[in-house]
């Protein structure tokens, strides 16, 4: 429907932060490279998946992407507009158009705002609304994302996490996005409201054309959620595949093993499965492994991982890996 | 969509004015101590503004002939005087009443006072952070490492004694407590999730501060506020014991227990025992009530009554 | 893989395995109840929950926060706050080494003696369970002076073995660390070795893994499942995430709304499961092991909300969700009845009897 059209194209974005010392004249005595150069596109009207463990930077990324926290290199650009090189009154203008949705549903909702009133904000805000238009709308979005237009006067604290989190789809979506980042929207629900969340996340993508990034750490949901997935780790990318392909012939040692550690609700099917076990736990991110770095944990690791970094690269067409064995005679994978 | 038809009230959750209060009465019915606390305070106020009325007595007036009258349950004692009478013969009782009046003056305002530059520097050092944070923070340190006492001695032995000094002189001394809690709630909410999603939709930083920062800092600032209150309270009685604090011809219960510091000794007790019972119960009653207050003011806590 | 590892080398064999032969049930639940009195009212936390376990057998406890799995695995070991909780009803007999005890019914002072000894746990989050300020090494050398009466130089070796067993490089030397020198997954092994320490005949786990990376999650189901294996003590394992369990539970419980709606052999449960709602917490979870084109059908939500537990449970928990809810539902508590071999089901409806029509209305 929307082709292959190109909505977001992210270049070598990077966030760093600095690590500073000293008692009275601090100085910069290092950097966290939450972000350290990451290059994807995303197209119109498809999710891409973002997954990684914790302290991986895919949260960060989705921020700078939107700039809510300031990047320090690289370029985003929405449509033909470079946003990290936007003056503040324009990227005022071009937030409407892009937009998150916050993981956790109770922190990211001010607990003595009503629910109308949180919905309403950003109808506040951006232009110019009459405050029956502003209530008109809230009841429109309400109904959107499930909830009964009749509790706008309710608090945060007297939804469920479920409801929570839809509260936060629709004050998302008040504005008309076309861009969403997902950040980690389900983590926080239990499962069968997970399922909920995310049918509604997928029903509301066709319905307005959204294009969407989805944070997650939990790989089932990503499977099920996304088109295309790219895996992080430390800071960057290690492999960006269409999702059928990343699930079922994952060609970064990284994205093998942590597919194989999911567990999978199937008895007979967790006893036939064969694991990769990974090594130790993921690096301090202020204290990145030189080269590759993955090959402080990686079962393949040989001298070149230990002193060059993977360039990221396109193996086969639509298909991103950052490995030095990676090739297409699958020299990557782990044999168990 | 449609739909919007629908009436836009909430009938089913629609907290009413009775309902929240209705509510707020019930926590306070779960809470004894609270209720003690309020009714302490309650009555502290009714004796301060009413003073006039309930003294039975003018609490200057001078009765050389009716002088050191012990109270009325003690041998020598008369219902006219129910606590007796000091050196001058003045009631006692109506002593007391009246000193709720500098008592609640000093730390009602006193508080208010503290808190207002608080937040002030508070909010401005937490917000913008940087070298402005830096350099709020250097003062606010280095006010909290003067030594109180000797500041008091120095502003009262300069500025003179009045009631308007001491309100001022705690206000100011009291500030940085209330400029670090403030400021410490500033960068929480600060980097909470909707401040971050209203930075998304492209809010200005003086909606921010007035749309989710100041709402959050009411509750911290109020409880804050009521310890503050009864220890202030508890500072002018110290002050005045030691001379310090409003003139020496104003009843307040620091002057009223400097006086009888010197009569404990003469064999009139009364008049240091009763005022110091009034401070001790006024400073438990604000303790009681604010615990009270600080568990209810947190929206999370609280539960809107259908 | 990492070889052979002779788990629990160090260890003697679980330490008595007399009730296995005589089948006895090794901890015996009936028809617990756990109230909590609020300020909001009274939360019917736990509503009537029984259930058996034998000794070395591994029982799966899942279901979604405020279901009661949590609660009921705590009030047996003592560590709900009483109050506001309270314990209104029920027995749990546990097969101690002298003889039976009601778990429900000991003094703290008892409790505390088999907790920690004969019962072991593991929690979500292992660093508000460990001393900050002591070495974890005499942490865990602590509970095998107090319970096995080891002297001090025995317990130290015993316990280097030990974080040897759980995964621990350099044991010497960690044995002086303190819990803050630890990742988020080594205190978990930490957790794990204390709860092992005395040779439990019960560990009791609380959702140990949910705080953790999937590839540290991993690691340390593979090492629950080595120790399970070499020392063959029986094991609670509570969690939400039905695929944690498919690979380490022998049973399954499915709680909902404070009660177990459903039991069962974990390959019979997951294969055919027979309660409304563990069909669809089954089919609200994808797997990355869906095959192809599983994606593009939406998943099965189950609609609406868990039920408000301040509200006494008269009917089934589940009435308001269920597709398949008939009048009865609404009327009655469906007890949790013997259904088939080892399957236990609380539902007037059962999934098995339905077939493929779909719908009994």
């Amino acid at each position: 429907m929307y082709g292959n059209q190109v909505l977001i194209r992210v270049r070598s974005l990077e966030k760093h932060f600095p690590v500073r010392s000293g008692l009275i004249i601090s100085r910069q005595v290092g950097a966290v490279k939450a972000v350290d150069g990451i290059t994807f596109d995303i197209r119109r009207g498809e999710t891409l998946g973002l997954v990684g463990e914790s302290g991986c930077g895919k949260s960060t990324a989705g921020r700078a992407m939107l700039r809510l926290l300031e990047p320090t290199g690289g370029q985003v650009f929405y449509e033909e507009t470079d946003v990290t090189g936007l003056e503040p009154e324009a990227l005022r203008q071009l937030r409407p158009a892009m937009q998150m949705i916050f993981q956790d549903s109770a922190a990211s909702l001010n607990p003595r705002h009503s629910a109308g009133k949180i919905i309403g904000e950003p109808l506040r805000i951006q232009g110019e609304h009459t405050p029956q238009e502003v209530r008109a709308r809230v009841a429109e979005l309400m109904e959107l994302v499930g909830l009964n237009p009749r509790w706008t006067r309710r608090f945060p604290h007297e939804f469920s996490g479920g409801q929570r989190q839809r509260i936060n789809i629709a004050r998302a979506l008040a504005l008309n996005p076309r861009f969403v980042v997902c950040d980690e929207p389900i983590s926080a629900l239990d499962v069968s409201i997970q399922a909920q969340v995310v049918n509604l996340l997928k029903e509301l993508q066709s319905r307005l054309g959204l294009t969407y990034l989805f944070i997650a750490h939990d790989l089932s949901m990503v499977k099920h959620i996304s088109d295309r997935v790219a895996v992080m780790y430390l800071g960057k990318i290690m492999e960006l595949a269409d999702r059928r392909t990343l699930f079922n012939e994952p060609l970064h040692p990284y994205t093998q093993s942590l597919i194989s550690a999911v567990p999978v609700p199937n008895p007979k099917l967790e006893r036939q499965r064969k694991r990769i076990i990974l090594a130790g736990e993921v690096p301090n991110p202020a204290d990145a492994p030189s080269g590759c770095v993955f090959h402080t944990r990686c079962p393949l690791a040989y001298d070149t991982c230990r002193t060059t970094v993977p360039e990221f690269r396109e193996v086969t067409p639509g298909r991103f890996v950052a490995c030095h064995l990676a090739d297409a005679s699958g020299g990557s994978r782990i044999a168990v | 969509m449609t739909g919007t038809t629908l009436p836009l009230e909430d009938e089913y959750a629609e907290p009413t004015v009775a309902g929240r209060l209705a509510y707020v009465g019930e926590l306070l019915w779960r809470d004894k101590a609270a209720i003690l606390g309020l009714v302490i305070i309650l009555l502290l106020v009714i004796a301060a503004v009413f003073a006039p009325l309930l003294a039975p007595h003018d609490p200057l007036a001078q009765n050389l002939r009716n002088t050191k009258q012990p109270p009325a349950w003690q041998e020598g004692g008369t219902w006219d005087h129910v606590l007796g009478t000091d050196r001058l013969g003045r009631d006692s009782l109506s002593r007391i009443i009246y000193g709720a009046r500098v008592s609640i003056t000093v730390g009602f305002f006193g508080a208010a006072l503290a808190a207002t530059l608080g937040m002030v520097a508070g909010l401005v050092a937490g917000y913008l952070g940087g070298w402005v944070d830096n350099v709020i923070m250097g003062l606010v340190n280095l006010l909290l490492s003067i030594p109180y006492l000797v500041l008091v001695i120095v502003v009262a032995a300069i500025l003179g004694r009045s009631l308007l000094n001491v309100v001022l002189l705690f206000g100011i001394t009291a500030s940085p407590l209330f400029a670090r809690v403030t400021r410490g709630e500033v960068l929480r909410i600060r980097n909470s999730g909707y401040v971050e999603s209203a930075q998304a939709v492209g809010a200005k930083t003086g909606r921010i501060l007035f749309d989710h920062v100041m709402p959050n800092l009411i509750g911290p600032l109020v409880t804050l506020a009521t310890f503050e209150m009864s220890a202030m309270i508890f500072y002018e009685a110290g002050l005045g014991f030691l001379g310090l604090s409003v003139p020496p011809h104003v009843p307040s219960w620091g002057n009223l227990l400097a006086i009888g510091r010197e009569s404990l000794l003469a064999g009139m007790p009364w008049l240091s025992v009763y005022p110091g019972l009034a401070i001790a119960i006024t400073a438990l009653g604000m303790n009681l009530f604010g615990d009270w207050l600080r568990d209810v003011l947190d929206p999370r806590l609280r539960r809107i009554r259908r | 893989m990492s070889g052979k590892r002779n788990i629990g080398a160090s260890l003697k064999p679980a330490s008595s395995l007399k009730a296995a032969r005589t089948g006895q049930p090794i901890l015996r639940v009936d028809d617990l109840v756990v109230r909590f009195d609020t300020v909001e009212g009274l939360i019917h936390a736990v509503n009537g929950v029984s259930f058996s376990l034998q000794p070395g057998e591994v029982l799966g406890v899942v279901g979604e926060s405020g279901c009661g799995k949590s609660v009921t695995m705590m009030s047996l070991i003592g560590l709900i706050p009483q109050p506001p909780g309270q314990i209104v009803g029920g027995q749990a007999l546990f097969a101690a080494d002298d003889g039976p005890v009601d778990l429900l019914a000991l003094d703290r002072k008892d409790l505390r003696a088999l907790r920690g000894g004969q019962i072991g746990f593991i929690f979500q989050d292992p660093i508000s369970s460990l001393n900050p300020t002591m070495p974890i090494g005499r942490q865990i050398a602590e509970s095998m002076v107090e319970h096995l009466h080891l002297n001090e130089s025995e317990a130290q070796r015993h316990t280097i073995a030990l974080l040897r067993d759980v995964g621990i490089a350099d044991a010497e030397n960690r044995y002086h660390s303190y819990p803050h020198e630890f990742s988020g997954g080594m205190r978990q092994r930490v957790m794990i070795a204390i709860a092992v320490a005395c040779q439990p005949k019960l560990v009791v786990a609380d959702e140990p893994t949910t705080a953790l990376d999937v590839t540290v999650q991993a690691q340390i189901l593979e090492l629950v499942r080595a120790l399970q294996q070499e020392m063959g003590m029986a094991v609670i394992w509570i969690s939400h995430d039905l695929g944690v369990v498919a690979g380490l539970a022998d049973r399954i419980a499915v709680m909902y709304g404070g009660t177990i709606v459903e039991s069962g052999p974990a390959d019979d449960l997951f294969e055919r499961p027979r309660h409304p709602y563990t069909a669809g917490l089954l089919g609200a979870m994808p797997s990355v092991a869906d095959d192809a084109g599983a994606e593009d059908r939406p998943l099965v939500s189950i609609e609406g909300y868990p039920p408000d537990l301040l509200r006494e449970l008269v009917c089934c928990p589940f009435a308001n969700r269920c597709s398949y809810a008939v009048e009865r539902c609404w009327q009655e508590r469906p007890p949790l009845l013997s259904a088939g071999r080892q399957h236990e089901l609380a539902c007037f409806v059962d999934l098995a009897t339905v077939g493929s029509s779909g719908d009994v209305r």
